[in-house]
Protein backbone atom coordinates (compact mmCIF):
# COMPACT_ATOMS: atom_id res chain seq x y z
CA UNK A 1 0.00 0.00 0.00
CA UNK A 2 1.12 3.46 -0.96
CA UNK A 3 2.11 5.78 2.09
CA UNK A 4 0.28 8.64 2.01
CA UNK A 5 -0.22 11.57 4.52
CA UNK A 6 -2.75 9.72 6.62
CA UNK A 7 -0.24 6.99 6.83
CA UNK A 8 2.42 8.53 7.93
CA UNK A 9 0.35 10.77 10.48
CA UNK A 10 -0.84 7.52 11.81
CA UNK A 11 2.41 6.20 12.43
CA UNK A 12 4.25 9.85 13.89
CA UNK A 13 1.13 9.84 16.01
CA UNK A 14 1.95 6.81 17.99
CA UNK A 15 5.40 8.56 19.02
CA UNK A 16 7.35 6.75 16.21
CA UNK A 17 10.79 8.03 15.50
CA UNK A 18 11.00 6.86 12.00
CA UNK A 19 14.87 6.49 10.78
CA UNK A 20 15.62 6.17 7.37
CA UNK A 21 17.47 3.06 7.83
CA UNK A 22 14.55 1.20 9.19
CA UNK A 23 13.00 -1.36 7.36
CA UNK A 24 9.93 -1.19 9.23
CA UNK A 25 8.86 2.12 8.69
CA UNK A 26 10.69 2.56 5.03
CA UNK A 27 7.84 3.70 3.34
CA UNK A 28 7.51 6.26 5.46
CA UNK A 29 10.55 7.37 5.99
CA UNK A 30 10.91 7.27 1.98
CA UNK A 31 7.47 9.56 1.86
CA UNK A 32 8.41 12.06 4.75
CA UNK A 33 11.73 12.16 2.78
CA UNK A 34 10.26 14.39 -0.52
CA UNK A 35 10.00 17.83 0.55
CA UNK A 36 6.46 18.21 -0.55
CA UNK A 37 4.95 15.64 1.95
CA UNK A 38 7.53 16.69 4.40
CA UNK A 39 6.06 20.58 4.03
CA UNK A 40 2.24 19.20 3.87
CA UNK A 41 2.54 17.32 7.37
CA UNK A 42 4.58 19.60 8.97
CA UNK A 43 1.58 22.83 7.99
CA UNK A 44 -1.11 19.90 8.78
CA UNK A 45 0.48 19.13 12.16
CA UNK A 46 1.04 22.73 12.92
CA UNK A 47 -2.70 23.53 12.72
CA UNK A 48 -2.96 21.00 15.42
CA UNK A 49 -0.28 21.90 17.94
CA UNK A 50 2.57 19.68 16.99
CA UNK A 51 5.84 20.37 15.35
CA UNK A 52 7.14 17.42 12.41
CA UNK A 53 10.95 17.23 13.14
CA UNK A 54 12.90 15.63 9.79
CA UNK A 55 17.03 15.62 10.99
CA UNK A 56 19.86 13.85 10.62
CA UNK A 57 17.66 10.76 8.92
CA UNK A 58 15.59 10.19 10.66
CA UNK A 59 11.86 12.07 11.50
CA UNK A 60 9.68 12.61 15.07
CA UNK A 61 6.68 15.00 16.33
CA UNK A 62 7.23 17.57 19.10
CA UNK A 63 4.57 18.96 20.94
CA UNK A 64 4.40 22.81 20.67
CA UNK A 65 2.44 23.46 24.02
CA UNK A 66 3.60 23.00 27.34
CA UNK A 67 2.78 19.54 28.86
CA UNK A 68 1.18 19.02 32.25
CA UNK A 69 2.84 17.83 35.39
CA UNK A 70 2.44 14.00 34.55
CA UNK A 71 3.76 14.72 30.78
CA UNK A 72 6.67 16.30 31.91
CA UNK A 73 7.29 13.40 34.48
CA UNK A 74 7.43 10.87 31.81
CA UNK A 75 9.19 13.02 29.43
CA UNK A 76 11.74 13.10 31.45
CA UNK A 77 11.93 9.86 32.85
CA UNK A 78 11.89 8.10 29.59
CA UNK A 79 14.41 9.93 28.21
CA UNK A 80 16.97 9.66 31.31
CA UNK A 81 16.38 5.88 30.57
CA UNK A 82 17.05 5.62 27.12
CA UNK A 83 20.25 8.01 27.91
CA UNK A 84 21.71 5.66 30.14
CA UNK A 85 20.52 2.76 28.20
CA UNK A 86 22.90 4.57 25.53
CA UNK A 87 25.39 4.74 27.44
CA UNK A 88 25.60 0.96 28.45
CA UNK A 89 25.60 0.55 24.69
CA UNK A 90 28.87 2.76 24.43
CA UNK A 91 30.26 1.03 27.49
CA UNK A 92 29.99 -2.66 25.65
CA UNK A 93 30.52 -1.47 22.42
CA UNK A 94 32.36 1.97 21.88
CA UNK A 95 32.37 1.83 17.84
CA UNK A 96 28.58 1.43 17.78
CA UNK A 97 26.81 3.77 15.57
CA UNK A 98 23.63 4.16 13.30
CA UNK A 99 23.56 1.07 10.92
CA UNK A 100 25.60 -1.20 13.83
CA UNK A 101 24.35 -4.59 13.52
CA UNK A 102 24.14 -5.74 17.57
CA UNK A 103 23.37 -9.28 18.39
CA UNK A 104 22.35 -10.20 21.94
CA UNK A 105 24.68 -12.93 22.70
CA UNK A 106 27.55 -10.38 21.59
CA UNK A 107 25.53 -8.06 24.13
CA UNK A 108 25.56 -10.73 26.91
CA UNK A 109 29.53 -11.91 26.35
CA UNK A 110 30.68 -8.44 26.73
CA UNK A 111 28.87 -7.95 29.54
CA UNK A 112 30.07 -10.95 31.26
CA UNK A 113 33.70 -9.65 30.32
CA UNK A 114 33.18 -6.17 31.28
CA UNK A 115 30.93 -6.12 34.18
CA UNK A 116 31.79 -3.80 36.69
CA UNK A 117 29.94 -2.16 39.33
CA UNK A 118 28.78 1.02 37.28
CA UNK A 119 27.11 -1.34 34.39
CA UNK A 120 25.34 -2.93 37.38
CA UNK A 121 23.92 0.64 38.78
CA UNK A 122 23.13 1.63 35.27
CA UNK A 123 20.57 -1.35 35.14
CA UNK A 124 19.61 -0.88 38.47
CA UNK A 125 18.25 2.58 37.78
CA UNK A 126 16.03 1.51 34.70
CA UNK A 127 15.29 -1.98 35.75
CA UNK A 128 15.28 -1.84 39.72
CA UNK A 129 17.35 -5.20 39.30
CA UNK A 130 20.51 -5.84 38.62
CA UNK A 131 20.47 -9.60 37.46
CA UNK A 132 21.60 -9.86 33.68
CA UNK A 133 19.31 -13.15 33.45
CA UNK A 134 15.96 -10.82 34.06
CA UNK A 135 17.34 -7.40 32.35
CA UNK A 136 18.76 -8.63 28.33
CA UNK A 137 15.59 -9.34 27.38
CA UNK A 138 13.63 -6.03 28.94
CA UNK A 139 17.14 -4.01 27.73
CA UNK A 140 16.69 -5.18 24.16
CA UNK A 141 12.53 -4.24 24.21
CA UNK A 142 13.65 -1.31 25.86
CA UNK A 143 15.30 -0.05 22.98
CA UNK A 144 12.91 -1.46 20.08
CA UNK A 145 9.81 0.21 21.66
CA UNK A 146 11.88 3.56 21.95
CA UNK A 147 13.54 2.81 18.13
CA UNK A 148 16.84 2.77 18.82
CA UNK A 149 16.41 -0.62 17.85
CA UNK A 150 14.84 -2.60 15.26
CA UNK A 151 15.33 -6.51 14.77
CA UNK A 152 17.21 -7.50 11.68
CA UNK A 153 15.11 -9.84 10.21
CA UNK A 154 12.42 -12.32 10.86
CA UNK A 155 14.42 -15.42 10.56
CA UNK A 156 17.74 -14.34 13.58
CA UNK A 157 16.33 -13.64 16.34
CA UNK A 158 19.87 -12.35 17.21
CA UNK A 159 20.43 -9.69 15.17
CA UNK A 160 19.37 -6.04 15.66
CA UNK A 161 20.13 -3.15 13.23
CA UNK A 162 21.25 0.23 15.38
CA UNK A 163 18.57 2.96 14.10
CA UNK A 164 19.63 6.56 13.13
CA UNK A 165 17.36 7.39 15.87
CA UNK A 166 20.37 7.29 18.39
CA UNK A 167 21.86 10.33 17.29
CA UNK A 168 18.57 12.18 18.51
CA UNK A 169 19.69 11.78 22.17
CA UNK A 170 23.64 11.43 21.24
CA UNK A 171 22.47 15.54 20.31
CA UNK A 172 21.09 15.78 23.56
CA UNK A 173 24.24 14.33 25.36
CA UNK A 174 25.92 17.22 23.26
CA UNK A 175 24.00 19.97 24.28
CA UNK A 176 23.93 18.94 27.68
CA UNK A 177 27.56 17.88 28.97
CA UNK B 1 64.06 -28.45 -3.96
CA UNK B 2 61.93 -27.48 -6.96
CA UNK B 3 59.16 -24.94 -6.67
CA UNK B 4 56.46 -28.09 -7.77
CA UNK B 5 57.79 -30.16 -5.04
CA UNK B 6 57.49 -26.89 -2.47
CA UNK B 7 53.98 -26.48 -3.98
CA UNK B 8 53.23 -30.05 -3.72
CA UNK B 9 54.30 -30.46 -0.40
CA UNK B 10 52.21 -27.53 1.40
CA UNK B 11 48.99 -28.93 -0.63
CA UNK B 12 49.66 -32.43 1.22
CA UNK B 13 50.45 -30.49 4.88
CA UNK B 14 47.59 -27.82 4.05
CA UNK B 15 45.57 -28.89 7.31
CA UNK B 16 48.44 -28.85 9.33
CA UNK B 17 50.05 -25.51 7.88
CA UNK B 18 46.55 -23.61 8.12
CA UNK B 19 46.29 -25.33 11.86
CA UNK B 20 49.59 -23.70 12.58
CA UNK B 21 48.96 -20.12 10.50
CA UNK B 22 45.55 -20.19 12.92
CA UNK B 23 47.32 -21.05 16.06
CA UNK B 24 50.78 -19.09 15.85
CA UNK B 25 52.91 -22.14 16.82
CA UNK B 26 52.99 -25.48 17.50
CA UNK B 27 55.15 -28.04 19.55
CA UNK B 28 56.13 -30.79 16.69
CA UNK B 29 56.46 -30.52 13.46
CA UNK B 30 57.23 -33.17 10.35
CA UNK B 31 60.46 -33.35 9.58
CA UNK B 32 60.37 -32.28 5.98
CA UNK B 33 58.82 -29.27 6.71
CA UNK B 34 61.06 -28.23 8.99
CA UNK B 35 64.16 -29.04 6.32
CA UNK B 36 61.91 -26.58 3.74
CA UNK B 37 62.26 -24.22 6.04
CA UNK B 38 58.85 -23.46 5.96
CA UNK B 39 59.09 -23.94 9.72
CA UNK B 40 61.55 -22.16 12.11
CA UNK B 41 61.95 -23.26 15.80
CA UNK B 42 62.18 -20.59 18.50
CA UNK B 43 62.59 -21.69 21.83
CA UNK B 44 60.57 -24.92 22.88
CA UNK B 45 58.52 -24.36 19.88
CA UNK B 46 57.98 -23.97 15.99
CA UNK B 47 56.72 -21.17 14.17
CA UNK B 48 55.88 -20.58 10.37
CA UNK B 49 58.33 -18.66 8.57
CA UNK B 50 57.94 -14.99 8.72
CA UNK B 51 58.98 -14.90 4.67
CA UNK B 52 55.45 -17.36 4.06
CA UNK B 53 53.63 -15.46 6.83
CA UNK B 54 54.37 -12.18 4.90
CA UNK B 55 53.63 -13.69 1.41
CA UNK B 56 50.62 -15.14 2.62
CA UNK B 57 48.94 -12.30 4.66
CA UNK B 58 49.54 -10.04 1.62
CA UNK B 59 47.71 -12.50 -0.70
CA UNK B 60 45.11 -12.82 1.42
CA UNK B 61 45.24 -9.00 2.26
CA UNK B 62 46.18 -9.52 6.00
CA UNK B 63 48.41 -6.43 6.92
CA UNK B 64 49.09 -6.24 10.67
CA UNK B 65 49.50 -2.91 12.33
CA UNK B 66 53.49 -3.63 12.93
CA UNK B 67 54.34 -3.74 9.70
CA UNK B 68 57.17 -1.43 8.89
CA UNK B 69 56.90 -0.14 5.11
CA UNK B 70 61.04 0.94 5.54
CA UNK B 71 62.07 2.86 2.29
CA UNK B 72 64.04 1.85 -1.09
CA UNK B 73 67.24 2.77 -0.28
CA UNK B 74 69.49 -0.26 -0.72
CA UNK B 75 67.50 -0.71 -4.41
CA UNK B 76 68.50 3.10 -5.49
CA UNK B 77 72.33 2.64 -4.83
CA UNK B 78 72.40 -0.53 -6.66
CA UNK B 79 70.69 1.05 -9.25
CA UNK B 80 73.10 4.34 -9.47
CA UNK B 81 75.79 2.01 -8.57
CA UNK B 82 74.55 -0.24 -11.70
CA UNK B 83 74.15 2.65 -14.03
CA UNK B 84 77.90 4.39 -13.26
CA UNK B 85 79.41 0.40 -14.64
CA UNK B 86 77.43 0.40 -17.51
CA UNK B 87 78.31 4.14 -18.24
CA UNK B 88 81.86 3.56 -17.89
CA UNK B 89 82.09 0.09 -19.53
CA UNK B 90 78.87 -0.20 -21.51
CA UNK B 91 78.28 -3.80 -21.07
CA UNK B 92 75.03 -5.01 -21.30
CA UNK B 93 75.35 -7.00 -18.74
CA UNK B 94 74.18 -4.21 -16.12
CA UNK B 95 71.17 -3.29 -18.18
CA UNK B 96 69.39 -6.41 -17.06
CA UNK B 97 70.61 -5.98 -13.24
CA UNK B 98 69.33 -2.47 -13.61
CA UNK B 99 66.24 -3.78 -15.16
CA UNK B 100 65.62 -6.24 -12.18
CA UNK B 101 66.07 -3.62 -9.83
CA UNK B 102 63.53 -0.96 -11.54
CA UNK B 103 60.73 -3.96 -11.59
CA UNK B 104 61.91 -5.27 -7.84
CA UNK B 105 61.04 -1.26 -6.98
CA UNK B 106 57.70 -0.97 -8.94
CA UNK B 107 56.48 -4.48 -7.26
CA UNK B 108 57.49 -2.95 -4.00
CA UNK B 109 55.33 0.32 -5.04
CA UNK B 110 52.67 -1.86 -5.96
CA UNK B 111 52.68 -3.84 -2.80
CA UNK B 112 53.62 -0.85 -0.53
CA UNK B 113 49.76 0.62 -2.26
CA UNK B 114 48.04 -2.29 -1.71
CA UNK B 115 48.82 -2.72 1.87
CA UNK B 116 48.47 0.78 2.81
CA UNK B 117 45.01 0.65 1.19
CA UNK B 118 44.12 -2.44 3.40
CA UNK B 119 45.36 -1.32 6.51
CA UNK B 120 43.52 1.92 6.36
CA UNK B 121 40.17 -0.60 5.51
CA UNK B 122 41.57 -2.43 8.99
CA UNK B 123 41.81 0.79 10.74
CA UNK B 124 38.35 2.12 9.46
CA UNK B 125 36.23 -1.22 10.61
CA UNK B 126 38.31 -2.00 13.63
CA UNK B 127 36.12 -2.46 16.49
CA UNK B 128 38.12 -4.76 18.26
CA UNK B 129 40.71 -2.41 19.90
CA UNK B 130 39.73 -0.24 22.91
CA UNK B 131 39.48 3.79 21.13
CA UNK B 132 42.78 4.78 22.90
CA UNK B 133 45.06 1.85 21.19
CA UNK B 134 43.17 2.77 18.34
CA UNK B 135 44.00 6.13 17.90
CA UNK B 136 47.66 5.14 18.52
CA UNK B 137 47.71 2.75 15.86
CA UNK B 138 46.05 5.02 13.83
CA UNK B 139 49.47 7.79 14.61
CA UNK B 140 51.95 5.42 14.00
CA UNK B 141 50.06 4.30 10.48
CA UNK B 142 50.26 8.32 9.85
CA UNK B 143 53.87 8.33 10.72
CA UNK B 144 55.09 5.52 8.65
CA UNK B 145 53.42 6.82 5.50
CA UNK B 146 54.48 10.70 6.17
CA UNK B 147 58.15 8.50 6.16
CA UNK B 148 57.04 7.67 2.53
CA UNK B 149 56.58 10.76 1.25
CA UNK B 150 59.78 11.66 0.90
CA UNK B 151 61.26 7.92 -0.22
CA UNK B 152 58.75 7.88 -3.02
CA UNK B 153 59.36 11.26 -4.57
CA UNK B 154 63.12 10.63 -4.70
CA UNK B 155 62.95 7.61 -6.60
CA UNK B 156 60.20 8.79 -8.86
CA UNK B 157 62.39 11.61 -9.53
CA UNK B 158 65.63 9.06 -10.36
CA UNK B 159 62.88 7.31 -12.95
CA UNK B 160 61.88 10.13 -14.67
CA UNK B 161 65.05 12.18 -15.02
CA UNK B 162 68.44 9.76 -13.15
CA UNK B 163 67.63 6.74 -15.44
CA UNK B 164 66.34 8.03 -19.00
CA UNK B 165 68.61 7.98 -21.70
CA UNK B 166 70.33 5.23 -20.04
CA UNK B 167 69.22 2.93 -22.65
CA UNK B 168 66.41 1.98 -24.79
CA UNK B 169 65.30 -0.97 -22.72
CA UNK B 170 65.15 0.68 -19.79
CA UNK B 171 63.42 4.35 -20.93
CA UNK B 172 60.68 1.62 -22.67
CA UNK B 173 60.12 -0.37 -18.88
CA UNK B 174 60.08 3.22 -17.35
CA UNK B 175 57.53 4.58 -19.67
CA UNK B 176 55.54 1.57 -19.31
CA UNK B 177 55.52 2.06 -15.64
CA UNK B 178 54.90 5.71 -15.64
CA UNK B 179 51.06 6.32 -15.16
CA UNK B 180 51.15 3.51 -12.17
CA UNK B 181 53.73 4.75 -10.63
CA UNK B 182 52.81 8.44 -10.29
CA UNK B 183 49.27 7.25 -9.19
CA UNK B 184 51.15 5.36 -6.55
CA UNK B 185 52.85 8.57 -5.67
CA UNK B 186 50.13 10.66 -5.91
CA UNK B 187 47.76 7.93 -3.82
CA UNK B 188 50.14 8.65 -0.68
CA UNK B 189 48.68 12.43 -0.33
CA UNK B 190 44.71 10.81 -0.01
CA UNK B 191 45.93 8.08 2.39
CA UNK B 192 47.25 11.04 4.31
CA UNK B 193 44.50 12.80 4.27
CA UNK B 194 42.23 9.90 4.65
CA UNK B 195 43.84 8.74 8.09
CA UNK B 196 43.50 12.40 9.34
CA UNK B 197 40.29 12.43 8.70
CA UNK B 198 39.47 9.13 10.45
CA UNK B 199 42.11 10.31 13.61
CA UNK B 200 39.76 13.42 13.71
CA UNK B 201 36.23 11.62 13.64
CA UNK B 202 37.77 8.56 16.30
CA UNK B 203 38.84 11.33 18.53
CA UNK B 204 35.45 12.80 18.43
CA UNK B 205 33.60 9.71 19.10
CA UNK B 206 35.76 8.97 21.76
CA UNK B 207 35.14 12.44 23.43
CA UNK B 208 31.45 11.79 22.85
CA UNK B 209 31.51 8.53 24.44
CA UNK B 210 32.70 9.87 27.22
CA UNK B 211 30.23 12.81 27.69
CA UNK B 212 27.56 10.07 27.43
CA UNK B 213 29.17 7.89 30.17
CA UNK B 214 29.24 11.08 32.54
CA UNK B 215 26.02 12.27 31.15
CA UNK B 216 24.14 8.28 32.77
CA UNK B 217 26.73 8.83 35.81
CA UNK B 218 25.15 12.31 36.28
CA UNK B 219 21.83 10.73 36.20
CA UNK B 220 22.71 7.57 38.50
CA UNK B 221 23.81 10.70 41.09
CA UNK B 222 20.61 12.40 40.43
CA UNK B 223 22.51 15.87 39.18
CA UNK B 224 19.72 15.99 36.49
CA UNK B 225 19.52 19.87 36.63
CA UNK B 226 21.09 20.62 33.48
CA UNK B 227 19.57 17.49 31.73
CA UNK B 228 16.33 18.72 33.06
CA UNK B 229 16.78 22.22 32.55
CA UNK B 230 17.14 21.65 28.39
CA UNK B 231 14.73 18.74 27.84
CA UNK B 232 11.81 21.43 29.66
CA UNK B 233 13.38 24.42 27.78
CA UNK B 234 13.63 22.42 24.74
CA UNK B 235 10.66 20.90 24.52
CA UNK B 236 8.99 21.94 21.62
CA UNK B 237 11.71 20.52 19.12
CA UNK B 238 11.94 17.57 21.35
CA UNK B 239 10.37 13.95 20.69
CA UNK B 240 7.28 13.81 22.90
CA UNK B 241 6.56 10.76 24.94
CA UNK B 242 3.73 9.14 26.77
CA UNK B 243 3.72 6.51 29.18
CA UNK B 244 2.88 3.16 27.42
CA UNK B 245 -0.45 2.66 29.93
CA UNK B 246 -1.68 5.82 27.76
CA UNK B 247 -1.54 3.40 24.56
CA UNK B 248 1.13 4.79 23.21
CA UNK B 249 -1.17 7.83 20.97
CA UNK B 250 -0.40 11.60 20.98
CA UNK B 251 -2.68 13.42 22.25
CA UNK B 252 -3.81 16.46 24.24
CA UNK B 253 -5.27 16.21 27.68
CA UNK B 254 -8.10 18.60 28.76
CA UNK B 255 -7.58 21.39 31.20
CA UNK B 256 -9.15 21.78 34.49
CA UNK B 257 -11.59 24.65 33.77
CA UNK B 258 -12.45 22.54 30.80
CA UNK B 259 -13.60 19.48 32.22
CA UNK B 260 -15.94 21.07 35.15
CA UNK B 261 -17.67 23.55 32.06
CA UNK B 262 -18.14 20.20 30.48
CA UNK B 263 -19.61 18.58 33.82
CA UNK B 264 -21.74 21.40 34.37
CA UNK B 265 -23.54 21.16 30.63
CA UNK B 266 -23.81 17.54 30.84
CA UNK B 267 -25.11 17.52 34.80
CA UNK B 268 -28.09 20.05 32.75
CA UNK B 269 -28.75 17.92 30.46
CA UNK B 270 -28.60 14.44 32.03
CA UNK B 271 -30.93 15.74 34.98
CA UNK B 272 -33.75 14.93 33.32
CA UNK B 273 -33.42 11.60 31.83
CA UNK B 274 -35.06 9.06 34.02
CA UNK B 275 -32.12 5.79 34.21
CA UNK B 276 -33.41 2.75 35.39
CA UNK B 277 -31.25 0.97 37.34
CA UNK B 278 -30.20 -2.47 35.28
CA UNK B 279 -30.82 -5.61 37.00
CA UNK B 280 -27.89 -7.27 37.53
CA UNK B 281 -28.06 -11.07 36.13
CA UNK B 282 -24.89 -12.60 37.55
CA UNK B 283 -23.91 -15.54 36.04
CA UNK B 284 -21.19 -17.75 38.13
CA UNK B 285 -18.60 -18.89 36.06
CA UNK B 286 -17.32 -22.66 36.86
CA UNK B 287 -13.62 -22.38 37.90
CA UNK B 288 -11.40 -23.55 35.00
CA UNK B 289 -8.40 -25.44 36.31
CA UNK B 290 -5.26 -23.39 33.61
CA UNK B 291 -2.35 -24.84 32.95
CA UNK B 292 0.38 -22.66 32.99
CA UNK B 293 2.99 -23.25 30.50
CA UNK B 294 6.15 -22.13 31.69
CA UNK B 295 9.40 -24.08 30.81
CA UNK B 296 11.51 -25.16 33.62
CA UNK B 297 15.13 -23.39 33.21
CA UNK B 298 16.02 -24.72 36.63
CA UNK B 299 15.49 -28.12 35.05
CA UNK B 300 17.49 -27.88 31.84
CA UNK B 301 20.52 -26.27 33.83
CA UNK B 302 20.68 -29.21 35.77
CA UNK B 303 20.33 -31.34 32.84
CA UNK B 304 23.18 -29.28 31.18
CA UNK B 305 25.15 -29.43 34.06
CA UNK B 306 25.20 -33.45 33.56
CA UNK B 307 24.77 -33.68 29.45
CA UNK B 308 27.39 -30.61 29.17
CA UNK B 309 26.22 -29.77 25.08
CA UNK B 310 28.22 -28.81 22.43
CA UNK B 311 25.59 -26.13 21.67
CA UNK B 312 23.06 -25.33 24.28
CA UNK B 313 20.91 -23.66 21.45
CA UNK B 314 20.28 -26.66 19.38
CA UNK B 315 20.10 -28.53 22.73
CA UNK B 316 17.35 -26.59 24.06
CA UNK B 317 15.29 -26.75 20.36
CA UNK B 318 15.18 -30.91 20.71
CA UNK B 319 14.21 -30.51 24.73
CA UNK B 320 11.27 -32.18 25.40
CA UNK B 321 10.37 -29.01 27.73
CA UNK B 322 9.89 -27.11 24.04
CA UNK B 323 8.13 -29.93 22.27
CA UNK B 324 4.62 -28.42 22.82
CA UNK B 325 5.67 -25.53 20.41
CA UNK B 326 5.18 -25.07 16.45
CA UNK B 327 8.53 -24.33 14.61
CA UNK B 328 8.26 -20.56 14.18
CA UNK B 329 7.22 -19.87 17.62
CA UNK B 330 10.13 -22.46 19.05
CA UNK B 331 12.78 -20.88 18.00
CA UNK B 332 11.87 -17.80 19.57
CA UNK B 333 10.90 -19.16 22.82
CA UNK B 334 13.88 -21.49 22.66
CA UNK B 335 16.19 -18.58 21.75
CA UNK B 336 14.21 -16.90 24.88
CA UNK B 337 15.53 -19.39 27.57
CA UNK B 338 18.96 -19.86 25.38
CA UNK B 339 19.56 -15.90 26.40
CA UNK B 340 18.76 -16.68 30.10
CA UNK B 341 21.23 -19.62 30.16
CA UNK B 342 23.91 -17.95 28.74
CA UNK B 343 23.85 -15.46 31.26
CA UNK B 344 25.14 -17.72 33.46
CA UNK B 345 29.31 -17.77 34.55
CA UNK B 346 29.91 -21.55 33.51
CA UNK B 347 29.26 -20.76 30.09
CA UNK B 348 31.47 -20.81 27.16
CA UNK B 349 31.45 -19.16 23.79
CA UNK B 350 32.66 -20.34 20.61
CA UNK B 351 33.66 -18.12 17.82
CA UNK B 352 30.86 -20.15 15.51
CA UNK B 353 27.46 -19.74 14.51
CA UNK B 354 24.80 -22.65 14.38
CA UNK B 355 22.36 -22.41 11.44
CA UNK B 356 20.16 -20.53 12.95
CA UNK B 357 22.88 -18.24 12.60
CA UNK B 358 23.17 -18.23 17.01
CA UNK B 359 25.90 -18.10 18.57
CA UNK B 360 27.31 -21.77 20.07
CA UNK B 361 27.38 -22.01 23.48
CA UNK B 362 28.73 -24.68 25.94
CA UNK B 363 28.33 -25.62 29.25
CA UNK B 364 31.77 -25.52 30.73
Amino acid sequence: MAVGLDEAFKVLSKGIIVSINSQKYLDVAKFLMIDENFDELFVLLKKIGFRLNGENGYFYIAKKEGMNDSELNSFLNNHKNILISIAILKQLFPYLDRGTILKQTDFIVSYKQKEDAQLREKFEYIFKTKDLKEVVEKFFDLLEKNYILEPKSSSSKDDYLVLNSIEYYTKIVQSVV
Amino acid sequence: MKHSELLKLIHDNREFIDRVYKQNYIQNVPQELIDSTLFVKIHDRYKLNKNYLNFVDSVLQRIDYSIIFGDYEKEYKELVKNKKRYLDSGDEFYINRMINLVENLYIKFYNRDREIQILLLRLENDTSLEIDRLLEQASDTLEKIDELIHANEKIGEFFRKGLRGVHAEIDTLLQSISVSMLNFIENIDTYISELNQFIIQTKKRRILNKKIIKLSNMILDEQVNDLDEHLTLNYKSLYFTLPRSQKNKIQIFAQDEDISKIKKELIKYLSHVEIKKPIKKSIIKEQKHEKLEIVNIDKIIKELENQKSEDIFLYLLSHNEFSRYEKGELISEAFKVYLQIITDIRIVFGNSFNEYDIKVAKWQ
